[in-house]
């Protein structure tokens, strides 16, 4: 990867609870905005990336909005593990010449139709025998495989439920000032944290993300192109994919050691390496908060501090605005919108652009994860220089 | 029905037979004597595919656990607790506990597996605490 793709345009539909559209119009708003704000003609989308997961067919789109040949189609797998995948896939292609503009996106009913966070969902789509692991003794949804790693990380590194607590509080602080986001002026307390009813100890319902209708359009062109964009090139400074031994999805519970994130550390190695940053040269993150004891094992994965470490670096109000690594400023996927990652990267977009309602100053390099508990993936975005 | 009966594959079906039998059977590997769990084909050490079920002690320690409050699935009132056991081997296994209460459970402590016709036909290994305290 040279750093010469960058992203060129963001864009969004409405973030909502109940649509009332299909998954088909919402991509098709997600789109339309986005090749406004890159400045750019549908005729230049050449490629198309989205996750296995949607149920929106690239034909589907092309059909329907009038684009014209597809050189380049490709889907990322793992649910939210694929997000910023989808921006690799599309590099990829720009930088071997499969194709010259790529649109990744992502489009779900997530609250009014399918929701993942169900049991159905889950006990339908588990497959090749896997499930008779956990399903037959009442682990159906993802909260609940999650709880079993972060209560073991909770006994190891002395994690409690204030510490995951705070990490909600502050997603919702940044949300708060969102007007983009569901939980727009509807900050929380650490009181409202811990009243809030269990879903599987040591997990909260505060601890757990939202469920939302939205789509979410990235456009990845060459670095070259992108300057003639309305807004100056966000460059893909690095991207990643990561499966590390032992993976199950969102119940790997077979590892010598469950308390890490073995997948998310072969992105992160990946990203610096590629990148030749360290943790010290990001100004801002955005990392997946499906549920927030796995903020804090990322944090720690990735080296933003030692093992054992995060609950405390949280405390000391690192992750604030204010703090050393200001984290999803947009209210990420707790505060903002759930929309299996895609929201984040186009924060880090933003935030690289200067335009973010919660600006961090000077910022050079953004890094954005996509899920946790599954293979995943990766960015660190930057400035044109 | 639905959740409780656990699908059997070509690489799982040994485990369900013991089971069925009352026989708590993981995989050892031929060659490595490496233990394995869940079922796979290939030795992961040693890449060797012959491999033997071993009948495994029944008793084993939680390594994690977490206490499910929703959502409720039928047959199994919430909340109720499910644990990740630990052999001495590091082979673990994930169970529920049906007669221990939440406030009980905590890592370390010692489980016993019982088979249990939890539905008609479905029998699972399930746990209880050692002391066989029996809530009524």
């Amino acid at each position: 990867m040279t750093k010469s793709s960058a992203v060129a345009g963001i864009g969004a539909s409405v973030f909502s609870k109940d649509s009332a559209k299909s998954e088909l119009a919402l991509a098709i708003d997600a789109i339309e905005a986005a090749l406004d704000d890159a400045g750019m003609s549908r005729a230049e989308i050449d490629g198309m990336v989205t996750f296995t997961l949607d149920e929106t067919d690239e034909i589907d789109l092309v059909r329907a909005m009038g684009l014209g040949d597809l050189t380049f189609f490709s889907r990322t797998p793992h649910g939210g593990g694929g997000s910023c995948a989808t921006i690799q896939q599309a590099i990829l292609a720009v930088e071997c010449g499969a194709a010259h503009t790529v649109m990744c996106y992502r489009s779900i009913n997530g609250r009014s139709g399918k929701r993942l966070g169900s049991a159905n969902r889950i006990s339908r789509s588990a497959g090749g025998g896997k499930a008779a692991w956990y399903r037959p003794f009442g682990i159906t949804t993802p909260a609940q495989k999650v709880a079993v790693i972060a209560q073991r990380y909770a006994y190891e590194s002395g994690a409690t439920t204030e510490d995951f607590g705070r990490v909600s509080v502050l997603a919702r602080k940044h949300a708060a000032v969102n007007p983009d986001a569901i939980f727009f002026e509807r900050p929380i307390t650490l009181e409202d944290h811990q009243e809030s009813r269990w879903i599987a100890e040591p997990i909260r319902l505060l601890d757990c993300c939202l469920e939302t209708d939205a789509a979410v359009a990235i456009i990845v062109t060459s670095s070259e192109r992108a300057r003639d964009a309305r807004h100056s090139p966000v460059i893909v400074t690095a991207a990643a994919q990561g499966s590390a031994p032992y993976e199950e999805t969102m119940s790997s519970y077979y590892r010598p050691v469950i308390t890490g994130m073995p997948s998310m550390g072969v992105v992160g190695r990946q990203l610096w390496k590629r990148s030749g940053l360290t943790p010290a040269d990001i100004q801002v993150v955005n990392l997946y908060d499906h549920f927030t004891p796995f903020v804090l094992i990322q944090l720690e994965e990735l080296g933003f501090c030692a093992r054992g470490e995060a609950p405390d670096f949280v405390r000391d109000g690192s992750l604030e605005l204010s703090g050393s690594l200001p984290f999803n400023t947009n209210g990420g996927q707790l505060g903002e919108a759930y929309v299996h990652g895609m929201n984040g990267i186009s924060e880090a977009v933003r935030q690289v652009r200067g335009t973010s309602v919660n600006q961090v100053p000077a910022v050079e390099h953004a890094l954005v994860t996509a899920a946790t508990g599954v293979p995943t993936s990766g960015l660190i975005l930057g400035r044109d220089r | 029905m639905l959740y409780r009966n656990p699908e059997r594959t070509l690489d799982s079906e040994f485990f369900w037979q013991g089971i069925d039998r009352g026989e708590f059977l993981i995989q050892r590997c031929d060659s490595c004597g490496q233990d394995r769990h869940p079922p796979s084909p290939q030795c992961a050490h040693c890449h060797s595919t012959a491999w033997k079920a071993v009948s495994y002690p029944t008793t084993a320690t939680v390594y994690s656990f977490t206490v499910v409050h929703s959502p409720a699935l039928s047959g199994m009132p919430t909340p109720f607790v499910v644990v990740l056991l630990e052999w001495p081997t590091g082979i673990r296994f994930l169970t529920d506990l049906p007669e221990v209460q939440p406030s009980e459970v905590s890592v370390g402590m010692l489980v016993s597996l019982r088979f249990v016709e939890v539905e008609e036909g479905v029998t699972l290994p399930i746990g209880f605490l050692d002391d066989d305290m029996v809530v009524a």
